[in-house]
């Protein structure tokens, strides 16, 4: 099993879920570039202007491991990243588990995105200002982070081990990609993880994706928000089983 | 203290229920979920609500704004499942009426003895007066980085090289133009470097005036020679001023122009003035002895006196032509002294009668000693000398009517000090600095003839007998210039 974290998160996240299936499967996690403790310097701001560029890392870890039957776990964004990895090299791939996929954020004619531009403007103002906390944001902002290396030092502690302005990269293609004419194409089967209450990926946008894929089931889970894998690991754990099976 | 208060009273004192509602921030208290099952009056307040349309009927992220709630979805409530608390997240909190204030927001959260989370407070502080505060620093920083900008701009497209030092006497900055002319390709540019490029003949002189202005703090302006990427010697002027502000990273600051040219010019010019003096005085001296020679014939008495009077026009050209030659032998270092033994009081006698004749306008008053007083001295330099101030004298005072030549013996340092005072224009403080230079001519008087080579040549006149000419002046006032000799005492 591949656990693919979302956006803003690391490999973490999988903490409360991964025990559960360590008997049965080969557990992979990864931090992709520019979070948890990945190596920066590798961040190449042109292939990861696109969810190809990651996806070119899911598979590259596919051919590095010489992985098999994989059974991909994406949560968020990754559930894309797995999608077009798995179109691209479909012969590593067994099952896909998407939690709360979204293959478009913003609204478009006749289709419901949930965002306008101007919420994603928002986002984004939001994030300059105020990444992972005010004294990570405002202090290097007015000081200076090269002269009070100190005051940047605590994110290295906090969650989310991300590097700021790569989260800021990531977010924009996240948010600003379109994959609904990649759904068609998957020949894996694959199970959507939808939580009540979503507001980044609505109940709606779950439909949409069970519709427009091939072989795909919709689970509606208890839970609600966005993290079902960290609020609600139990029902999160029971519904892969299900799926498994 | 004869005893302890009343532990009721004590206990009184800190009501928990009245500190939680009247703190100055605001606190919530949240299921997993993000319903709000508690609140504080302060926030309420700040809110604008009554608790009952808040509790169990509000989210938290409903308070947020769009970008806050996927923040809050995608951040802070996976980071306070996992971490357990959020520390300081700014986020724009929507009051009832919909206008917004900025808050700081930390979380912690409660669990069960399964390690479940249960529920999670947040403190909110309203801080709008900080993000003021915070906007107004920002404004400022980006006021200082354009200003600091614009001025490297300008040190960037500066034709002076410019660059400062810090305390510890390394370069702190340097602009392109001092890099391209010092720096070698692949190496880091040292003030070492620098310093090897410097014309040799300058390198003492810079080092002492350097340490001068350590100990000094005075800023100070230099003529040196540095070695261009050619190999080539070119000159500069150099000016380092050492900032009144203690600044460990600029201790100096300094600027570098290039005046070759200049120099050059100057040069040219000095040869020029060379070749065509020493072209002139071989006609004027053929010239001088056909007059001496028509003065020994018996002629008409018109003619006799036209002929002296040539023969005294001749005398100042000769004059300016020899002034002349004196640059040209100073600045080749060939100023050579024809050394005696005679008494100064005649040399000033004789000198200053002379002069009375071809001044019409100023009474030429002479105060001498009456002993009479030896110095071993060039006597026609000497003389030289004394006529150039004297002419001076009387060309910068055209409104008054006479010039004070003094003679005094000083006994405790056997010195002969010879003085010309006038009651002229005087020269200001800015303009003194610089009138001993070659070809410089007092601002005012630029208008009245003259080469600019009388206090030059005087002044260097007088190096060469290890005297020097000193000068007071106000402007308006008048000036007096003087110098010293040292007396020799014969045995009679």
């Amino acid at each position: 099993m591949l656990f693919a974290h979302g956006f803003g998160c690391d490999q973490q996240s999988w903490q409360f879920i991964t025990d559960a299936f360590s008997e049965d499967y080969k557990i992979i996690l990864f931090d992709y570039v520019g979070a948890g403790k990945s190596d920066l310097s590798a961040f190449d701001p042109e292939k990861y202007s696109r969810l190809e560029g990651y996806a070119e890392d899911v598979l590259n870890i596919c051919e590095s491991l010489d992985l098999r039957n994989v059974i991909f776990v994406g949560h968020s964004v990754s559930s894309m990243i797995g999608i077009l990895a798995a179109n691209k090299n479909p012969e590593y791939f067994e099952k896909l588990i998407l939690i709360g996929p979204s293959p478009r954020y913003l609204n478009d004619e006749g289709y419901k995105g949930g965002f306008e531009q101007k919420d994603l403007e928002n986002l984004f103002e939001f994030m300059d200002s105020n990444y992972l906390g005010w004294s990570g944001a405002m202090a290097p902002a007015i000081m200076g982070n090269a002269d009070r290396p100190e005051l940047g030092q605590f994110l290295t502690t906090s969650f989310c081990t991300t590097d700021p302005d790569i989260a800021r990269s990531f977010a924009r293609t996240t948010f600003f990609s379109d994959n609904r004419k990649d759904l068609k194409n998957l020949k894996i089967p694959s199970l959507t993880l939808q939580c009540r209450e979503d507001i980044i990926a609505p109940e709606q946008i779950g439909e949409f994706v069970k519709n427009n894929t091939p072989e795909n089931t919709l689970y509606l889970m208890e839970a609600s928000g966005h993290c079902p894998h960290i609020s609600a690991p139990e029902e999160t754990i029971k519904a892969i089983k299900n799926f498994l099976k | 203290m004869s005893q302890l208060p009343d532990p009721e009273l004590l206990a009184s004192l800190v009501d928990l229920e009245l500190i939680y509602h009247h703190s100055p921030s605001g606190y919530l208290s949240l299921l997993p979920d993000g319903s709000i099952i508690r609140v504080n009056k302060t926030l309420l307040n700040w809110l604008g609500y009554d608790e009952k349309e808040i509790l169990y009927h509000k989210k938290f992220d409903e308070l947020l704004s769009r970008g806050g709630r996927i923040h809050y979805e995608m951040i802070f409530r996976p980071m306070i499942t996992i971490n357990g608390e959020v520390k300081e997240l700014n986020y724009e909190i929507t009051r009832k009426d919909g206008s917004s204030f900025p808050a700081l927001v930390s979380g912690n959260g409660i669990y069960d003895k399964e390690m479940n989370l249960q529920a999670i407070t947040l403190v909110i502080t309203d801080i709008t007066q900080r993000n003021l505060y915070e906007k107004e620093l920002l404004k400022a920083k980006e006021l200082a980085k354009t200003e600091k900008e614009r001025f490297q701009y300008l040190a960037e497209t500066s034709p002076e090289m410019i660059w400062t030092l810090n305390a510890a006497g390394k370069l702190s900055y340097a602009n392109k133009r001092l890099i391209e002319y010092f720096k070698l390709p692949g190496k880091d540019l040292k003030i070492k470097d620098i310093f090897c490029r410097i014309h040799k003949a300058n390198r003492i002189k810079l080092l002492r005036q350097w340490l001068d202005t350590n100990d000094s703090g005075k800023n100070y302006t230099t003529i040196i020679r540095l070695q261009n990427q050619q190999g080539n010697y070119e000159w500069f002027e150099m000016n380092v001023i050492v900032p009144d502000k203690d600044s460990n990273d600029i201790k100096w600051f300094g600027t570098c122009m290039n005046v070759d040219e200049h120099m050059n010019a100057i040069s040219r010019k000095d040869d020029f003035i060379n070749m065509a003096s020493h072209e002139l005085k071989t006609p004027v001296t053929v010239l001088q002895s056909y007059l001496q020679l028509m003065q020994s014939f018996e002629l008409p008495d018109p003619v006799k006196d036209y002929v002296n009077k040539s023969l005294g026009t001749l005398r100042k050209f000769q004059f300016l032509i020899s002034s002349l030659l004196n640059v040209s032998a100073i600045n080749t270092r060939e100023l050579a002294l024809n050394l005696s033994v005679f008494p100064i009081n005649q040399l000033l006698e004789s000198v200053v009668e002379e002069l009375r004749h071809t001044s019409s306008t100023h009474q030429l008053i002479l105060k001498s000693e009456k002993e009479e007083i030896k110095v071993n001295a060039d006597k026609e330099r000497i003389s030289q000398v004394i006529i150039n101030l004297v002419r001076n004298a009387v060309k910068y005072s055209p409104g008054a009517s006479s010039v004070i030549i003094q003679l005094v013996y000083h006994n405790e340092t056997s010195k002969a000090e010879i003085s010309i005072r006038d009651y002229g224009v005087g020269i200001s403080s800015e303009e003194v600095k610089k009138i001993f230079d070659r070809y410089y001519r007092v601002e005012l008087q630029k208008g009245k003839p003259g080469l600019g080579l009388g206090l030059y040549i005087s002044q260097n006149i007088l190096q060469s007998h290890g005297s020097r000419l000193t000068v007071e002046s106000e402007a308006g006032k008048g000036s007096t210039f003087c110098f010293s000799l040292p007396v020799v005492r014969t045995k009679i």
